[in-house]
């Protein structure tokens, strides 16, 4: 099983809505899409609605 | 002129209508075939369901070995429920080939490890469902599928893997013998269509698992040649690779297609088989070039590009700079390399390209004038 840890959603400079989420897997830092298709986003939410894993907010600078 | 299902007639009706022909120095106007197909019921072309089968695409490693779990060469995941049993690699140890197969996925045992009930390890590929659902399984027109490969071992015995549905629920084990050990040895699993369970229909989902048992504990091993409601990886019973030190399985030319017969291997260029595999993974194989977007800090990129082929869904990415820093650009100012990272924004992919949308913290004189990165990207199931 894979490991996921320090989850952050993360935005494009221009803004608009969150694009992807910032994540270590296996402590490899990841961009993972938003698309539920997504094997690592599906693994992800499993884990956030497990309560396993948390997925903090988008910041206003240093997204990544 | 009708042509009967049998290939090996083909031949002769070819040399009936060249006879025919040069013997009456004339035209053949009709030619019907009865069976629209060369190989029955399997529509001749583009027959397996594999990818990758011959073992030639290796992006991730280049041919080198690994231990750890996750994709090995493209399409092939190593599965072990306790770490650093053995290694895994294209062409491992570098056994002579099979003519006709130059590269074949390769393990070896570390140990001789004793198997505890719930312990699997295994070489797999989850197929996609839009490459599987023709195939009618979780119904009741569920077609029969024949599983072919060639496989090469020190171990002899009744070795064995499953066939599986991708939700975990169905799986249909399967023995195969290796009579004479380090010869290889051709294999055919002939395999009922399942008209139960979940496969994924037509879509971008998972569907189905093929599975190869190099040792497996008996939780998860089943009876051979039934369909179960269980997710078994192998069949009871069979060789564990992983039990004896140094022991060595290696396996290439898998297919599985449609029907009861095995057919010669599907043979495709190597342009459409790395094609194929890039649909799932794309490697490091670019270094992708920007140019800075804005003169003045903070330094601005925006830039997309297109993948050579669409992928399965939006992939994850992993980029890194030049010099292999994580998560790190190259940026450029003279001859001066700057490992850097965004201060704001990043890169987001769909299933067709990718976007850098995002600022740089480089904020020294004179500034970058261009940049440089690489990036993999994985749509894997």
């Amino acid at each position: 099983m894979l490991t996921y840890t320090d989850a952050r959603y993360f935005k494009f400079l221009s803004g608009g809505n969150d694009v992807g989420i910032f994540v270590k897997i296996h402590g490899i830092p990841t961009n993972v899409p938003i698309d539920p298709a997504n094997t690592d986003y599906s693994n992800i939410m499993h884990l956030v609605e497990s309560g396993v894993l948390i997925i903090k907010p988008a910041e206003e600078s240093n997204n990544q | 002129m009708a042509l009967p299902n049998d290939i090996s007639k083909i031949g002769q009706i070819a040399n009936a209508v060249y006879n025919s022909v040069t013997a009456n120095n004339t035209a053949v106007t009709a030619l019907s075939i009865s069976n629209n197909s060369v190989y029955p019921s399997t529509g001749g072309f583009r027959r397996n369901r594999i990818i990758n089968g011959s073992m030639v695409i290796d992006q991730r490693n280049s041919g080198a070995s690994g231990t750890t779990n996750g994709y090995t060469i493209d399409r092939w995941a190593y599965y072990g429920q306790q770490a650093s049993k053995g290694t895994w690699g294209q062409n491992l140890n570098s056994v002579t080939t099979l003519v006709g197969y130059p590269n074949y996925l390769g393990f070896q045992s570390s140990s001789a490890y004793t198997l505890l009930a719930g312990d699997s390890f295994a070489f797999y590929q989850p197929i996609e469902g839009f490459n599987f659902a023709d195939l009618g399984f979780g119904t009741a027109s569920a077609q029969t599928v024949t599983l072919s490969f060639v496989v090469y071992s020190s171990l002899t015995g009744t070795f064995g893997g499953t066939l599986k549905n991708f939700a975990q629920t169905r799986s249909y084990p399967f023995t195969y013998s290796i009579p004479i050990a380090n010869t290889w040895t051709s294999i055919s699993v002939t395999i009922p269509g399942e008209t139960s369970g979940a496969w994924g229909g037509s879509t971008n989902a998972g569907a189905a698992y093929v599975q190869f048992g190099l040792g497996v504990g008996s939780t998860l091993s089943g009876t051979a040649g039934a369909w179960a409601s269980a997710s078994y990886v192998s069949a009871t019973g069979a060789v564990s690779v992983v039990s004896t030190n140094g022991a060595t399985f290696y396996v290439t030319g898998i297919q599985l297609e449609a029907g009861s017969m095995a057919t010669p291997f599907e043979r495709l260029p190597i342009g459409e088989t790395l094609m194929l595999c890039q649909r799932y993974y794309l490697g490091y194989g670019l270094t992708y070039n920007l140019s800075v977007g804005s003169a003045s800090t903070p330094f601005g990129f925006q830039s997309s590009w297109l993948f050579p082929v669409q992928m399965r869904s939006s992939p994850s990415i992993v980029y890194k700079d030049i010099t292999g820093n994580l998560s790190c650009i190259s940026v450029y100012n003279g001859n001066t390399n700057h490992s850097q990272g965004f201060s704001g924004g990043g890169i987001s992919a769909s299933s067709q390209g990718f976007s850098i949308d995002a600022n740089w913290g480089y904020t020294s004189t004179p500034y970058g004038s261009w940049c440089k990165f690489l990036a993999s990207f994985s749509a894997e199931l």
